[in-house]
């Protein structure tokens, strides 16, 4: 089966599986919303009695921005709420902490010193980094359902899904934590190394564009490695469950085996499934742009904007699930075929 | 799991997720908005006032040390050698033996200078190697007389008037064996070696960009009936007489050179690899050259051309034309209008706001990335600095042009003390930099490089605007105050802060001078300005000096305003505490006058009690505007002293009070949090749709966040 075939037949899955995807995606706006109601009184208790509220409504005043920001700082959540919040200034700022494995540091960091070192380190813990770390279970659960459900011949039903969910979820999470250790590793041993010594390397450089060219490049290296290692777990993943293993390391083994195998498929389909990405991102970037949110009715519409993309977002998850799982099958179909015939 | 349970899940969450989203948005209201007033732009107009014909700009300055010199550069070893003469005439009224003079670049000869001290024992970089650090030798002294010269190098020796590090060797004495009589002038052969160190304190070199500044032994100030000549410290600028500079500077051909005075007198190859460049200044206080093979030389001549010239011909004085000339890195090309236009621009305002700029050549330099010279401010010369990526909207390099521009006026011509009155050119500065920046250019935005990081000693990555956000000039400075305000009274010494130099020098007494303006009004401003510029051009002025302009011009005394700011620490803080509509009862109970029964007060229209009180959160006071408005559109601006902690206005009126603002035109720009300046009552069920705007923003932040950093699972 080619690229495209397994696109298709994966986006006929998830054509039907609205229901799941609905889920998935109230599942990450009722997370979200724990920790943007407190913001929303805070903002709302901030606001309200001032003439702030019609004067914020016509532009963002930088200077007001700040002063709340001051007089609460040490409201966790608020160290969080700055400018990146507009535009499409979440992408960039989330894709920088994704290059600097931000939260894998975090996260990975908590484990290892609560494991090995017998200390929790509450400080590591702020708000979004417990939403993460729930999310990331949710997500692990959500994955399990979705890859349970496209593995099979027929449609299945959202209870049969929640089940999948539930089956395979000790063993994805095994899988992520794998993920996690070995993101951790690259992130502490060769890509911080690496970022700490561009400007090194280059501080001699006249001009900037030489360390523009080097950041440019280990943000490519970086997304390539992580890329790879995102199909590598998917596909353990994949193998997990149609093969039934059990072992979060063989099951990674074999998958990443498969990957290296049929590579071009794979990373074909990947980048596809990016290229789509991309384009939900460029088209909200330009739509959100000429959403001018200073009435009840537009911020309604940029609302709906926001939570297409959401569900776009997790559809397209959904939608690497699906494909993968129909790539796979049907090349260990005819790399079983090849064995019988000869 | 059974069907029944798994329909239970759903349902749960999908109305929890239904309420919450409910909950969240809500639901549209039908509240009537407040038609504040919005935060005023603060340049107003660029019409500058009618020019007082009694103000007589000076021709030129006292002239007091004049300095030639031929020296030679080794780019090689860094080394700077020659000598220099000084003419110094005594105006001190007496006769003088003794003479201080800087030797600033012994400020990075070793980690025991005060420099290095105040800077943590060290010199800003870490492993420095012996070729980075930097001095100056001075090999020889000889008074240059009529009657002979006479050798007086052993008289040499290092003084410390500061804070007795003896180790310091930043100043140094000679003296004469022969007192200098006043009006007699000092003729003085100085033969030295300056070694430029690595980057600092924007001066030294890298690769084969140098940057000389503070370069030559410099004579001190008589000032104030002594010498005035302090060591370099951390944080502190310079002082010096205002002279003529006639200098020689020989380096290899292949070199552009941009200095003091611009364009050279002379220049004469010297048909061995090498060049010599004459430049010729008068009337400035320091000589300041840069010297790089790469550098891009381009002129172009400001023309003054007003549109409003021809309207009102009584409120500019023609200014002469100037050559500009850039100096620009290689891969800045894209920056070269940048640069111009700014230079342009604020030659032209600074010169029809203050008076005419006298010299016939600036020169701008976009420094070298890492050289640690940018965003410095010489005699005719400055230094920018600029991104190759910085977008349209962000304000640099416009922002650092205009500034180093700038202190041509609040620096060079007006030579005050940077090391005991820094504010007098780095506030004046900011403020007038302010001023051009609102008035020549839209506003800037907010910008961020993303992706990227440090390198090239400047920060790259991809470009963004946050078009979203209104950016002022002073968007910080008054969270600034509020962070460092109680620190430091604003007017001390440079070296005496307790980490707010920056706040006391740069942003609030600029923020002191705005608040000044919208005090006694943009046309007054304009004359106390110009009047002081007038005043003290090519002199050495003292706050005092100004508060004196300040409180002539006004025809007020003006102390109370500089109490508050400049010699206090005090912060501003007014808001409104509370507003109260109270209804008024019809009448009820007994009413009788010494018994006999009277008629009731007569029932009136819904009849309202409302009182709006206003509080002193600060201990700096200023008179303050408080604007009512009422729900029928009736508006009442009172004025109050702001001497006590509160005071409240009452009023009784048929309509109760809508919203009110305490200082609704943001006069009080120190006010260190302006979020509490307004109250409006509205009903309880009333929910902020601007919070609700934030608020979708940020779940949507969140969302991506989860859906982005959680890559992995």
């Amino acid at each position: 089966m080619s690229i495209f075939q397994s696109f298709r037949i994966g986006f006929q899955q998830v054509r039907q599986a609205k229901r799941m995807i609905l889920f998935a995606w109230i599942v990450n706006v009722v997370l979200a919303l724990t920790v943007t109601v407190p913001l929303l009184n805070l903002l709302d208790g901030y606001i309200r009695d001032t003439v702030h509220e019609e004067q914020l409504l016509e532009g963002l005043d930088s200077n007001w921005f700040e002063t709340f920001r001051t007089d609460n700082s040490e409201n966790p959540l608020v160290r969080s709420f700055d400018y990146s919040i507009t535009g499409y200034a979440p992408f960039l700022i989330h894709y920088e902490a994704l290059m600097g494995g931000t939260m894998i540091k975090v996260i990975g960091n908590f484990f290892i010193d609560m494991v090995f070192r017998l200390k929790i380190r509450f400080d590591l813990l702020g708000p979004l980094t417990i939403l993460a770390f729930v999310y990331l279970l949710a997500s692990t659960f959500l994955a399990g359902g979705f890859i349970g459900s496209f593995a099979k011949s027929y449609r299945v039903t959202f209870q049969e899904f929640l089940m999948e969910g539930a089956k395979y979820f000790g063993k994805f999470f095994r899988i992520s934590l794998l993920f996690l250790l070995v993101s951790l590793a690259l992130f502490e041993w060769v890509f911080d190394w690496w970022t700490a010594s561009i400007p090194e390397i280059t501080y001699n450089d006249p001009s900037e564009w030489t360390p523009f060219v080097h950041y440019m490049i280990r943000n490519v290296v970086i997304l390539m490695v992580l890329g790879f290692l995102i199909i590598g777990f998917d596909y353990a993943k994949i193998r997990t469950v149609v093969d039934d293993r059990f072992s979060a390391l063989f099951a990674s083994w074999a998958g990443f085996r498969f990957v290296l195998k049929q590579f071009g498929a794979t990373a074909g389909l990947f980048l596809l499934l990016v290229f789509i990405g991309l384009v939900f991102m460029v088209l909200y970037a330009l739509v959100q742009g000429t959403i001018y949110a200073s009435g009840y009715w537009s911020i309604l519409l940029l609302f709906v904007l926001q939570q297409l993309y959401i569900a776009s977002r997790l559809g397209l998850r959904a939608l690497a699930y699906a494909s993968q799982t129909q790539l796979y099958q049907s090349r260990m179909q005819t790399d079983h075929r090849v064995e019988v015939a000869s | 799991m059974s069907r029944r349970s798994v329909s239970l899940i759903e349902f749960v969450v999908l109305l929890t997720g239904t309420l919450g989203l409910v909950a969240f948005l809500g639901l549209p209201q039908n509240t009537p908005a407040v038609n504040a007033p919005s935060a005023q732009r603060l340049a107003q107009s660029t019409v500058p006032a009618e020019w007082d014909r009694s103000l007589v700009l000076p021709r030129q300055s006292d002239r007091i040390a004049n300095y030639t010199m031929d020296v030679r550069l080794d780019p090689e070893a860094r080394m700077i050698t020659g000598w220099e003469i000084l003419e110094w005439r005594n105006t001190t009224g007496r006769g003088q033996t003794e003479f201080p003079f800087h030797l600033y670049h012994n400020a990075w000869k070793n980690n025991r200078s005060t420099f290095a001290k105040e800077n943590g024992w060290q010199l800003g970089r870490p492993n420095m190697s012996e070729s980075d650090y930097g001095y100056t030798n001075v090999k020889r002294v000889v008074v240059l007389d009529p009657r002979g010269e006479t050798d007086i190098t052993p008289s040499f020796q290092y003084i410390h008037p500061d804070e007795g590090n003896v180790e310091d060797q930043t100043v140094f004495q000679i003296t004469t064996p022969r007192a200098v009589q006043p009006g007699e002038t000092l003729r003085l052969r100085i033969e030295f070696e300056t070694k430029q160190p690595f980057p600092i304190a924007r001066t030294g070199a890298i690769r084969d960009y140098h940057f000389a500044a503070q370069w030559f032994p410099k004579i001190g100030v008589w000032w104030k009936d002594g010498w005035n000549c302090h060591q370099f410290h951390a944080s502190t600028e310079f002082f010096a007489n205002y002279g003529i500079y006639d200098i020689k500077i020989t380096l290899p051909t292949e070199y552009i050179i941009g200095a003091t005075g611009g364009i050279p007198k002379e220049v004469t190859d010297n048909a061995n690899g090498t060049t010599t460049h004459r430049f010729y200044q008068q009337d400035v206080h320091d000589f300041t050259w840069v010297a790089s093979p790469s550098l891009v030389r381009e002129v172009r001549t400001f023309v003054h051309s007003d549109p409003d010239e021809g309207e009102r011909p009584d409120r500019h004085h023609p200014l002469r034309p100037v050559q500009v000339i850039l100096l620009s890195q290689p891969h800045h090309q894209n920056l070269v209008e940048r640069y111009f236009d700014a230079t342009f621009k604020a030659l032209r305002y600074y010169g029809e706001w203050y008076g005419e700029y006298p010299y016939e050549t600036v020169t701008v330099v976009d420094p070298a990335n890492n050289s640690r010279s940018g965003g410095m401010e010489y005699p005719t010369i400055f230094t920018g600095g600029g991104n190759m990526f910085a977008p349209k909207e962000a304000p640099s390099p416009e922002s650092v042009t205009v500034h180093e521009f700038g202190h041509q006026f609040w620096y060079g011509l007006i030579g005050n003390n940077e090391f005991e009155e820094a504010w007098l050119d780095e506030g004046f500065n900011s403020y007038s930099q302010d001023r051009v920046m609102q008035t020549a250019w839209p506003p800037f935005k907010a910008t961020r490089y993303f992706l990227g990081g440090e390198g090239a000693g400047t920060v790259v990555g991809i470009p963004y605007v946050f078009s979203d956000i209104r950016l002022s000039r002073y968007s910080f400075g008054n969270l600034e105050i509020r962070r460092q305000g109680k620190n430091d009274v604003m007017a001390r010494k440079g070296w005496e802060y307790y980490q707010s130099y920056g706040l006391n020098s740069y942003t609030k007494p600029a923020l002191s001078l705005w608040q000044l303006e919208f005090s006694v009004g943009e046309e007054m401003m304009y004359r106390i300005m110009r009047t002081y510029h007038h005043r003290y051009r090519f002199k050495h002025p003292t706050s005092q000096d100004f508060i004196a302009i300040v409180n002539e011009v006004t025809g007020k005394d003006m102390s109370h305003f500089f109490r508050n700011t400049w010699f206090s620490s005090d912060l501003f803080d007014y808001k409104v505490e509370s507003i109260v509509n109270r209804m008024i009862p019809g009448p009820a109970g007994i009413f009788t006058n010494n018994g006999t029964a009277v008629d009731p007060p007569a029932d009136s229209d819904p009849s309202y009690e409302c009182t709006v009180v206003i509080k002193r959160e600060g201990e700096a006071v200023a008179p303050i505007d408080v604007l009512v408005v009422f729900q029928n559109g009736e508006e009442k601006r009172e004025h109050w002293d702001g001497e006590y902690r509160w005071t409240r206005f009452v009023y009784r009126t048929s309509s109760p009070v809508q919203y009110a603002v305490v200082d609704p035109d943001r006069k009080i720009v120190m006010d260190v949090n302006y979020t509490n300046n307004s109250k409006v009552s509205r009903p309880t069920r009333f929910r902020s749709l601007a919070a609700r705007s934030l608020g979708t923003r940020w779940l949507f932040w969140v969302q991506n966040y989860l859906d982005v950093g959680t890559f992995w699972h």
